[in-house]
């Protein structure tokens, strides 16, 4: 078992380890523990299992920081590339959906507004679901308790769409709190679902 | 939410949203099903289409149609209710 001691380590360091320490592991498989102390590094830490497709579980300790185990299977080892990357099953449809501002097209702000929130139904009506849709900047206001968009981002998200969230955006705008569907992600979060994505929507 | 709303112009439809919200109704936003000939491209979602409409109408935004939203074998089927 490899335990990683990343208390007081800023997001997306204890995710880097983690993912390191598993490669390490090789085609064997085994158990990784990461002692965190943030609950945006235990859910980033779970997607990085969910993304590999390895179990994982967490207990929290009285003194405030979490514990989270990966556990790697036997013979589904991680190599080189990331899991992103691997092949996707047929109903995945590979469509990324990046959503940097809170209006859609230049010119009148309140249309942009409403404009915007018809668009994100219309996702709805695909099948397959987007595999991602990425919100930062002004758009990660879109996922927080104050939008108009939550009812139908649930129903993406049920229909097996990650909701991803900037976590620096929501903490720039202060609703890191009031995030209402999907996760919290970084940089890298995003780097690697627009890099994975088989197409990209950029609005 | 099982009604929608329809509106003459963009202009209306985005100070119903407004409206709406500002008063507490639920509401949500979608383009105009295409199978509807009807107003502008954006229509309002919204749980009780007629307290929603009582509003609005006493807020002077014109509404120009409602429908009921329900669902068959072929999909989404929109019935134009008589205001």
């Amino acid at each position: 078992m490899t335990y990683i001691d990343a208390v007081g380590q800023a997001c997306p360091i204890p995710v880097i380890r983690a993912k390191k320490a598993l490669e390490a592991l090789g085609e064997a498989g085994g158990v990784v523990t990461v002692l965190v102390d943030s609950d945006i590094s235990r859910q980033n830490l779970e997607k990085l299992a969910q993304s590999l497709g390895y179990q994982s579980e967490y207990l929290s300790k009285e003194n405030g920081t979490i514990e989270v185990t990966i556990v790697a299977g036997e013979g589904c080892a991680v190599t080189g590339g990331d899991a992103a990357d691997k092949e996707s099953p047929d109903d995945d449809s590979g469509l990324v959906v990046a959503i940097g501002r809170d209006t859609m097209g230049e010119g009148s702000q309140e249309l942009g507004r409403i404009l915007l929130k018809g668009f994100i139904f219309a996702l709805k009506e695909l099948a397959p679901a987007p595999k991602a849709i990425l919100f930062f900047n002004s758009g990660a206001t879109l996922t927080s308790s104050d939008s108009n968009s939550l009812e139908d981002l649930r129903s993406l998200e049920a229909a097996g769409t990650a909701i991803l969230t900037c976590g620096t955006c929501t903490n720039y705008y202060g609703i890191t709190e009031k995030l209402a569907v999907g996760e919290i992600t970084n940089m890298y979060g995003i780097v690697t679902a627009m890099a994975g994505a088989k197409k990209l929507i950029n609005i | 939410m099982s009604y929608i709303l329809t509106f003459p112009n963009t202009h209306a439809a985005i100070i119903a949203e407004k409206k709406l919200l500002q008063s507490g109704y639920p509401v949500g936003v979608m383009p105009m099903p295409t199978t509807i000939q009807s107003g502008c491209g954006i229509a309002l979602r919204v749980e009780d289409y007629y307290s929603s409409h009582e509003l609005l109408k006493k807020n002077n935004i014109l509404v120009e149609a409602v429908y009921e939203v329900s669902a068959n074998n072929q999909g989404t089927v929109y019935r134009k209710l008589s205001l």
